[in-house]
Parts: C-alpha cells; sequence; structure tokens
C-alpha cells in the first residue's frame, strides 16, 4: 500500500499546529516559556538551515548575531523605542555586522569559513563582556520593557508564546518560498556544483552572501525577541557555546530541509528540558547524542520517516526501488 | 631594546606551545581530511594527564612525559576507532560535525571529573628570573622553547627516516596509490590520529606551567592552534611552526603595546584577514580547483 508522501506531510503540519496553538493552555506557565524558547530557536535555526544546508557552508558565529540583535533590541527599547521598531533594527544590525563580516570571509568556504564564523563569535563575546558602556559588561542589561504592538502588551508568558510562534511561522512560510524562489534554486545549484552553477550565470558569491545576510538577519530578530523574554541579557547568553548549540540544532534536524532547524530546534530544547537533573553531564548526553545522529542518520531527523521506509522495505525483503525526487 | 628581547622570547614561548597544536591540526588535515573540532581538547587533556601523574602521584617529569603522551596516544586511538572511522565515506561536513560532538565530550567528561577548578603546574626550570647581560629570562621560557623545538625536530625524523613516517606521507598524498602499494591506508589514519595527539598533549604539558590548567583552556588554544595552521597554510608542516610563532610573537607585542583586553579579538582578526586575502595560507600557493 502506498500513500502518496504530501498528504502525510500536510496532515502532520496541520496536526503539529494545532497541537502549538493548544499548548499553552494544557501545561504550566514555567514549561511555556521553554516552547518560546524553542520558537526562538527555532527563528535563529531556520536562518542557519538556509545558509548551511544549501550551499554546504559551515557556520559558527549564529549566537554572535543573535547577542547583536538582541543589544540592539534591548538598547533601543530602553531609550523608549516601539517594539517593532527596534524588532526589525535589531535584525538589520545584525545584517549589518553580517555584511561587514561575510563580505571578506565569504571568499573562503566549508571549514575556512567555519572558523573565520567562529573568530567572530568568540570576538563578539569578549566586546560584549568589555564594552560595558554599551553592554553593562559582564552583569548584562536589565529592565528591558516588555514587547508591546500598539495597545497591546505582550508581558505573559502566554500572550508572547503566541508571539513567538506567530513569528517562526512567518519565517518558516518565508524560508519556504525562498527555497522555491530563483534564490534558493541558485544555492542549491552552487551546493551541487559551483563551477556549473556559474556557468550558468549564478553569481555564487553574490548568492551565499545573499543567504549569509537572511542569516544573519533571522539571527537578529531571534535576539530581539530572547531579549523581551526574560527582560534581561548577558554576554554569557551569546557564547560560542550557543553558536555550537544553534550548529548542532540545525544539523540535528536536518540541513537539506527547511523544517530541519525547527524540529532541531524543539527536540533539543526538549532534551535540554528533560536532562535539566542531569546538570553537567546534559552536555555528554548532547555530545553523544550528535556523533550517534552523524554517523547513523546523516541527513538529521527530517530523514528519518525515509529510514524507516527503507529499513521496513528491507525487513520485508523488498528491492529497493530509486525515487525520484 | 632589552624589553623588546624579553618580549620576543615569551612570544616564542607561547608560539612553541601554539605551533605544536597546529602540526597536529595540519596534519590531520593532510591526512585525513578531517578539520578536527577536538584537537584542542587533546591540548587540555595532556595538560590534564600531566598535572595528574606529575603533581598528584608526585612521579618524575620525565616519566609523567612518558605517560601524558602515551596515555593521549591511546585516547586518540579509541576516539579515531569509536567516532571518527564510521565516517570516511561521510561528506567531510559530518566529520567536523562528530568532531565537535567529541570535544563537548571530552571538555564535559574533565569538567566533571576535575570540578571546574584552575590548577597551577610547577614549573620545570623554577620562575626565578635570571638577569643575562641586562636582560632577564625565565629559565622555563627556554625550557618550553627547547623542547617544542625537539619535538618537531623529532616529529619531522619521524615523517622523514621511518617507514611508518613515509607510509603517512604516502597517505597524504594520495590515499589510492598509497593502497596499491601495501600501505594499510585506515592503519595510517589511526596512526596520524594518534601521533596528532600526542602532540597535542605534550604542548598541553609545555603549557601547563605559562598559564593555569583548566578544563575550558582547550577550546581557545585549539582555535589558537587553528589559526597558527590556516595562517602559515594548512597542511604544510613548516607552515605550521611559522605561525605558531608568528602569533604568538603578534599576541605578545599586542597585549604588551597595544591592548591586552581586546588581545584575542586581535589575533581572530588577523584569522579573518588571512582568510579573506590568502585563503589558502601564507605558505601555500592556491591553486584553482579542477572541474
Amino acid at each position: 500500500m502506498m500513500i502518496p508522501r504530501f498528504q502525510w506531510k500536510s496532515l502532520a503540519v496541520l496536526v503539529f499546529c494545532l497541537i502549538l496553538a493548544l499548548l499553552p493552555w494544557t501545561i504550566n506557565p514555567f514549561r511555556v516559556r521553554v516552547f518560546i524558547l524553542g520558537g526562538i530557536y527555532a527563528i535563529a535555526t531556520t536562518g542557519l538551515t538556509l545558509f548551511m544546508g544549501f550551499t554546504g557552508q559551515i557556520s559558527i558565529g549564529q549566537a554572535a548575531f543573535f547577542g547583536i540583535g538582541a543589544y540592539t533590541s534591548a538598547i533601543l527599547s530602553k531609550v523608549g523605542f516601539p517594539f517593532v521598531f527596534s524588532f526589525f533594527a535589531s535584525g538589520l544590525v545584525a545584517a549589518a555586522c553580517g555584511l561587514i563580516i561575510g563580505f571578506p570571509c565569504l571568499r573562503a568556504r566549508t571549514f575556512y569559513l567555519a572558523m573565520a564564523t567562529l573568530a567572530f563569535g568568540l570576538s563578539m563575546t569578549i566586546i560584549f563582556k568589555n564594552w560595558t558602556s554599551l553592554t553593562g559588561g559582564v552583569s548584562g542589561t536589565g529592565g528591558i520593557p516588555a514587547a508591546g504592538i500598539g495597545p497591546f502588551l505582550f508581558d505573559g508568558f502566554i500572550s508572547y508564546y503566541y508571539l513567538v510562534w506567530i513569528i517562526a511561522a512567518i519565517v518558516l512560510f518565508f524560508a519556504y518560498r525562498l527555497t522555491r524562489s530563483y534564490l534558493g534554486m541558485g544555492l542549491r545549484a552552487i551546493g551541487e556544483n559551483e563551477v556549473a552553477a556559474e556557468s550558468l550565470g549564478v553569481k555564487s558569491y553574490l548568492f551565499r552572501l545573499i543567504s549569509f545576510l537572511i542569516c544573519s538577519f533571522l539571527g537578529g530578530i531571534a535576539g530581539s525577541l530572547y531579549a523581551h523574554l526574560d527582560r534581561v541579557i548577558a554576554p554569557e547568553n551569546f557564547t560560542s557555546e550557543e553558536s555550537i548549540i544553534f550548529l548542532s540544532m540545525a544539523v540535528i534536524g536536518g540541513l537539506k530541509s527547511i523544517y530541519g532547524g525547527l524540529i532541531g530546534a524543539i527536540v533539543f530544547t526538549l532534551i535540554g528540558e528533560q536532562l535539566r537533573s542531569l546538570d553537567r553531564a546534559q552536555v555528554i548526553v548532547v555530545g553523544g547524542l550528535l556523533v550517534f545522529l552523524v554517523i547513523f542518520l546523516p541527513r538529521g531527523l527530517v530523514s528519518f520517516p525515509e529510514k524507516m521506509e527503507k529499513l521496513v522495505s528491507k525487513l520485508r525483503g523488498e528491492t529497493s526501488v530509486q525515487k525520484i525526487p | 631594546m632589552e624589553t623588546v628581547i624579553q618580549q620576543i622570547i615569551f612570544g616564542l614561548t607561547v608560539g612553541a606551545t601554539y605551533a605544536l597544536v597546529a602540526l597536529g591540526f595540519s596534519m590531520q588535515f593532510r591526512a585525513m581530511n578531517l578539520l578536527n573540532f577536538a584537537h584542542g581538547e587533546s591540548f587540555m587533556m595532556g595538560a590534564f594527564i600531566g598535572l595528574f601523574s606529575h603533581v598528584f602521584l608526585k612521579l618524575p617529569l620525565l616519566l609523567s612525559w612518558g605517560i601524558t603522551m602515551a596515555a593521549c596516544g591511546l585516547i586518540g586511538i579509541i576516539i579515531e576507532r569509536i567516532a571518527i572511522r564510521p565516517l570516511y565515506k561521510a561528506p567531510p561536513l559530518n566529520l567536523f560535525i562528530c568532531s565537535i560532538g567529541i570535544a563537548m565530550i571530552l571538555r564535559q567528561i574533565s569538567n566533571i571529573l576535575t570540578g571546574a577548578v584552575s590548577y597551577k603546574f610547577p614549573a620545570t626550570l623554577g620562575e626565578a628570573p635570571v638577569h643575562l647581560g641586562g636582560i632577564t629570562i625565565v629559565p622555563e621560557q627556554l625550557w618550553v622553547i627547547g623542547m617544542a623545538l625537539l619535538l618537531m625536530f623529532a616529529f619531522e625524523q619521524f615523517l622523514k627516516k621511518t617507514r611508518t613516517g613515509k607510509a603517512m606521507r604516502a597517505v597524504a598524498q594520495d590515499p589510492y596509490t598509497a593502497s596499491l602499494m601495501g600501505i594499510s591506508v585506515l592503519r595510517m589514519k589511526s596512526i596520524v590520529y594518534a601521533v596528532s595527539t600526542m602532540l597535542g598533549g605534550a604542548a598541553g604539558i609545555l603549557y601547563a606551567p605559562l598559564a593555569y590548567v583548566t578544563f575550558d583552556m582547550g577550546l581557545w588554544n585549539g582555535i589558537k592552534g587553528f589559526i597558527c595552521a590556516i595562517v602559515g597554510g594548512i597542511g604544510s608542516i613548516p607552515g605550521a611552526i611559522l605561525g605558531g610563532f608568528l602569533l604568538g610573537l603578534i599576541e605578545q607585542f599586542n597585549s604588551s603595546y597595544i591592548t591586552s583586553l581586546y588581545k584575542d579579538v586581535i589575533s581572530f582578526f588577523i584569522l579573518i584577514i588571512v582568510i579573506a586575502v590568502r585563503p589558502k595560507g601564507l605558505l601555500i600557493r592556491s591553486k584553482r580547483e579542477k572541474v
């Protein structure tokens, strides 16, 4: 029996949205905060997936853009700008930093780029810690006003939950459209064979730069949402360990699908929550999971159904049929 | 003038340990096509194993050196066997991500075992400064530079003179042809991983008296080792050594004459500039990739 795939997919998306919409009413407020974090991480990780997935590049600097967005939003809101303004400003400032760093670094590829972005992330942590007049130094910035759009004030966990997930949904829809756009096709072509893509008129450097800017923009707006969640931020939230966690989320979820970032962020946040009792051993489990998944599920959790399908047909003794994508 | 010479000596001291880390990076990159994020952790392991055997078990220094290098080599072989070997046929990105996972595990194990405390490693030749015609020298610095140069020399001889070393170079050059010549490529890769972990461990135990030993020293020093490898040209052994000494000197002059607060920011800035201008490093001429 063969059920067409797309039905499964749309059913899954529908069920997922329904669960998300009803979730905050069934669990206690503290747990709602975990799911808000999941949504924020999903936005930042989707950016990373867009940049890394198609072209096979690596960025270990997403937490730096996350931090730049968070600080921009915090500072602007404290001065008195409305949330909507500081929200978009944080994305734009992060994208501007992405331009400054991406312009020279994107000449390099894969590993070199990974290390350049890592160096950028480490430098940003040092700057967050030491530029005391702007960022409040090691102890961070507090007293950030609650997010509000017009007369609505998102000061409770439940209302903020809806705000974050609506933005996440918009971002995901945008990402979905992007993969089917000229830009997305070009990026995919670069990932397949860069020289061939260039010969067909795809400007590799420009395309990669644009996708890096989108990646940093999404990191920035996720950071803005993060700043208005607890209304206090500190440099330790934006270290390179965080960047590695973003990278792990993207890889565990799966880089080749736009849902990878979403799935990775939710799974990762939930695992982190479940393992909280393990305290420091948590990182060991996460690291082990990373090694395990890279070896046994190299295309991430999104490829899990596919893998199961293959396994089942193997157990049944059917010969595998090459699927045309 | 005297202070400048002192700065140079101190820069070379730190640079020597960076160079040892960079050597391991370069070797793994060339022979295994692996950019090992976990390589910095071998530095941390070396420092801690050395600390454990020399300070807590009170073993003589040379014996603890032996124990450190042997233990690091063994850990390297185990890691390679469990986590790296299943991925040789996978894309290099997966290998890189896998090494991030390994680094997380190693660092956190050390965090739990040592309790996130900084330890002091006693200096080998003493830290009392010696005055030599207006120049003040700490004997420890000479020990570090001397040992590092000795290790580099021994390593070079190993690559050039021994059968295993030659086989390693053959695998780095062309794994397929090497396998036709009867060299077991898998075994060579395992040895490369073990040897580079040993070099990292030796760098760790050398660096230990210069600063405190902490569980997170691996990340920073690993990244600096990588910067050196990149600046010199990854895959090139003289490049790694040159890069190490260069970065040590730059850091030293920078922290004493410009800013010590943003010392690392400037090192990273150098990395970014080198990557942008000469992506393949100073000593390697860029080649167009064949289609």
